[in-house]
């Protein structure tokens, strides 16, 4: 078994020092209509290079460009596609934070690359695997409110939405993306749309190519569906392990025999873990683990901590991965 | 019930009173202020001096309109959790971190035990109190809230962490009862988060208002209400203050399913909009309230804070407020 420390989510944008605040400086700008939407998109890139150069320097294996151009990532998504608008705030999940919910008003379709252009410039900037991480067809389905569109309801949504996330994975492995995470926390809220969610999965694994197609539950421990998850079209799973537990006791009591990505360092809290407990806790849980490979990730996307801090929580899973290479000899 | 408990109190309040949920507008002068004392230039005595001639302000035109219980605006308060974490000890200011679109706040860090520095909300509300012969509210964050919106490096676990805030908290609270407020409001919109730990919030909201001498509110907004309904009524409060047009009154459907029996500051206009709701269109808001509450549990305020509006966005709606609830009060 391989063992990679990598991360596929969002990284903070914007840190302390003034350098590090220009994304904030170039879009409030381009708000007054001081700066071009080009000028606009080479500040983006900029900063994306930066998050890419911050996760290598931290000693990841594998990188994402940190989403730094998605305003959320509900309406960088849906927003893209015809038929939706994008209205107002609500809350993301046990956050802070706040998306700007979708409203589907007519039939949404298929308009071309979602993320792919973002994965190109990722891959050619960090030489490196990239992953890319965006909601999956539930979680999409349920953020957004249906108003007067061809769809009865949420499951008919997500129904509509499969095809065209299967094509963009189509349109991801072909832009040299190495993985692909859905993200599908509302799994958690609504457990009966398992099964839905695995008729996805298995269209969306259809076109996927080479690509790896893990399925990643965060906000929440996934340890009721845990032995269900194992049955799904996928070839890893990324579990968050920092709401109590629950779902470590599973692994142990289950094994499993998908890959597993071990949402192990807290990117909710600044607490920072030592290198020493994560390997030691990583070890445990991965001998029960099949599968070529395995990665020691953050619990979730890193945009909830301070840029500093993300950095180091980071460094942390490359050097609990270098503990367990010695330890192991395994790489 | 809560009417007895009102007028033990001394508070005899019409049918609807109306309020508002806690901060209002800051006025330009009082913005310029504020930046200023952030870059050195003027004295906090300054700045003080200028957020209680916007607390005067906003006492002044809430008597105007007709308020029955009056709010001191938050004129001297930023975010919401960030001024209770700049004031108790155990706090240090965390790193930028996103809200949402291009917002960022320093969101605290919690690095040492948590406790009370003496009155911090207490003067103000003598103040604002001093300036009407009205109920003005106290008005805190509730602990779970605080917990949730901050970085823990100390205590244990999340519980731990919200029961330690309580107890501090509740020393406040109790500073306030002894300075003679009677109303005092403790904000929880992280009641929802994680449905999961609603008994912790209850636990750390018994522990803030058990057996003190006061009507107490709590405000929740923007959240998951159906994975919380009906048992997010046994919070230990009187009232709940809750955000209701923004999400279309869908609330009204759960409490027809399982009844609401506290009272309510139920929210008849959006804060988020530059749009002001007519009177009549606040009035039926109001009237399907009253399908599914009884008259004696309702009280009308905006759906959350005024800070984000304008001075004359807010003045507005609350005049629009003031004329519905003079409305229904007619054809009760």
């Amino acid at each position: 078994m391989i063992i990679v420390a990598a991360h596929s989510g969002s990284y903070p944008r914007i840190g302390d020092s003034l350098d590090q605040q220009k994304l904030r400086r170039a879009i409030e700008s381009c708000q007054r209509g001081e700066l071009s939407e080009l000028e606009l998109k080479n500040a983006q890139d900029n900063v994306a290079r930066e998050a890419l150069a911050e996760q290598i320097k931290a000693g990841l294996d594998a990188v994402s460009d940190g989403q730094v151009r998605r305003h959320d990532a509900v309406s960088h998504i849906m927003g893209q596609l015809p038929g939706v608008s994008v209205q107002g705030l609500l809350r993301y999940f046990d956050t802070n934070t706040y998306f700007r919910q979708p409203h589907v008003t007519s039939a949404i379709s298929e308009s071309g690359p979602l993320l792919a252009d973002e994965v190109a410039f990722a891959r050619a900037a960090a030489k490196r695997p990239v992953l890319v991480s965006l909601l999956g067809p539930l979680t999409l389905s349920r953020l957004s409110l249906i108003k007067g569109a061809p769809y009865k309801n949420a499951d008919a949504l997500l129904e509509a939405l499969t095809p065209i996330l299967a094509e963009e994975a189509a349109r991801l492995a072909q832009a040299g993306a190495d993985a692909i995470v859905i993200e599908e926390p509302f799994l958690l809220k609504e457990p009966a749309a398992l099964s839905k969610l695995g008729e996805a999965l298995k269209a969306i694994a259809a076109r996927k190519g080479n690509l790896r197609l893990w399925l990643s539950i965060t906000f929440g421990d996934a340890a009721k569906l845990y032995s269900k998850l194992q049955d799904l079209p996928i070839d890893g799973l990324q579990l968050d392990l920092t709401y109590g537990g629950a779902v470590q006791d599973a692994i142990q009591s289950l094994g499993s025999q998908l890959a597993l990505s071990l949402g192990i360092v807290d990117a909710r809290n600044t607490r920072l873990e030592t290198p020493t407990d994560v390997a030691r806790q990583a070890e445990s849980l991965l001998k029960k683990a099949r599968g070529p490979i395995a990665m020691l990730a953050a619990s979730n996307g890193l945009e909830y901590l301070p840029r500093g801090r993300a950095f180091e929580k980071l460094a942390v899973l490359a050097q609990a991965r270098d503990l367990l290479v010695d330890q192991k000899g395994n790489q | 019930m809560s009417r007895q408990q009102l007028e033990a109190l001394g508070l005899k309040l019409p049918l609807l009173p109306t309020t508002s949920v806690g901060s209002l507008p800051k006025l330009p002068k009082l913005v310029a202020a504020r930046a200023a004392a952030r870059r050195g230039q003027i004295t906090q005595a300054q700045l003080d001096a200028q957020a209680r001639e916007a607390t005067a302000f906003w006492i002044q035109k809430q008597e105007e309109l007709g308020l029955d219980i009056l709010v001191d605006g938050e004129q001297y308060r930023g975010d919401m959790v960030a001024y209770f974490a700049e004031h108790f000890k155990g706090f240090t200011e965390g790193g930028l971190v996103r809200s949402y679109g291009n917002r960022y706040y320093h969101k605290p860090v919690i690095t040492d035990a948590v406790s009370w520095p003496g009155p911090i909300t207490v003067d103000w509300w003598k103040y604002a109190q001093s300036l009407t012969k009205k109920p003005v509210k106290g008005m805190l964050t509730g602990p779970y809230t605080i917990m949730d919106w901050s970085f823990n490096e100390h205590y244990p676990n999340r519980r731990a962490t919200a029961l330690a805030i309580a107890r501090e908290l509740r020393r406040e609270v109790e500073a306030l009862v002894a300075a003679g407020c009677k109303i005092i409001q403790v904000d929880e919109p992280a009641l929802s988060v994680r449905p999961e730990e609603l008994p912790v919030a209850i636990e750390a909201m018994q522990a803030v208002t058990q057996g003190l001498q006061a009507y107490f509110i709590t405000h929740v907004c923007y959240g998951a209400f159906e994975f919380i309904y009906p048992d997010m009524l046994q919070m230990p409060v009187q009232n709940f203050d809750l955000e209701m047009s923004n999400s279309e009154l869908d609330l009204l459907t759960l409490f027809a399913k399982a009844p609401f029996r506290p009272d309510i500051s139920f929210g008849v206009f959006d804060v988020h909009t530059h749009r002001t709701d007519s009177p009549a269109v606040q009035a039926q808001r109001i009237e399907k309230a009253l399908e599914v509450l009884k008259p004696e549990q309702v009280w009308v305020d905006p759906d959350c804070g005024l800070k984000t509006r304008t001075v004359e966005q807010a003045l507005a709606q609350l005049s629009a407020m003031q004329q519905a609830v003079a409305q229904v009060r007619q054809g009760l």
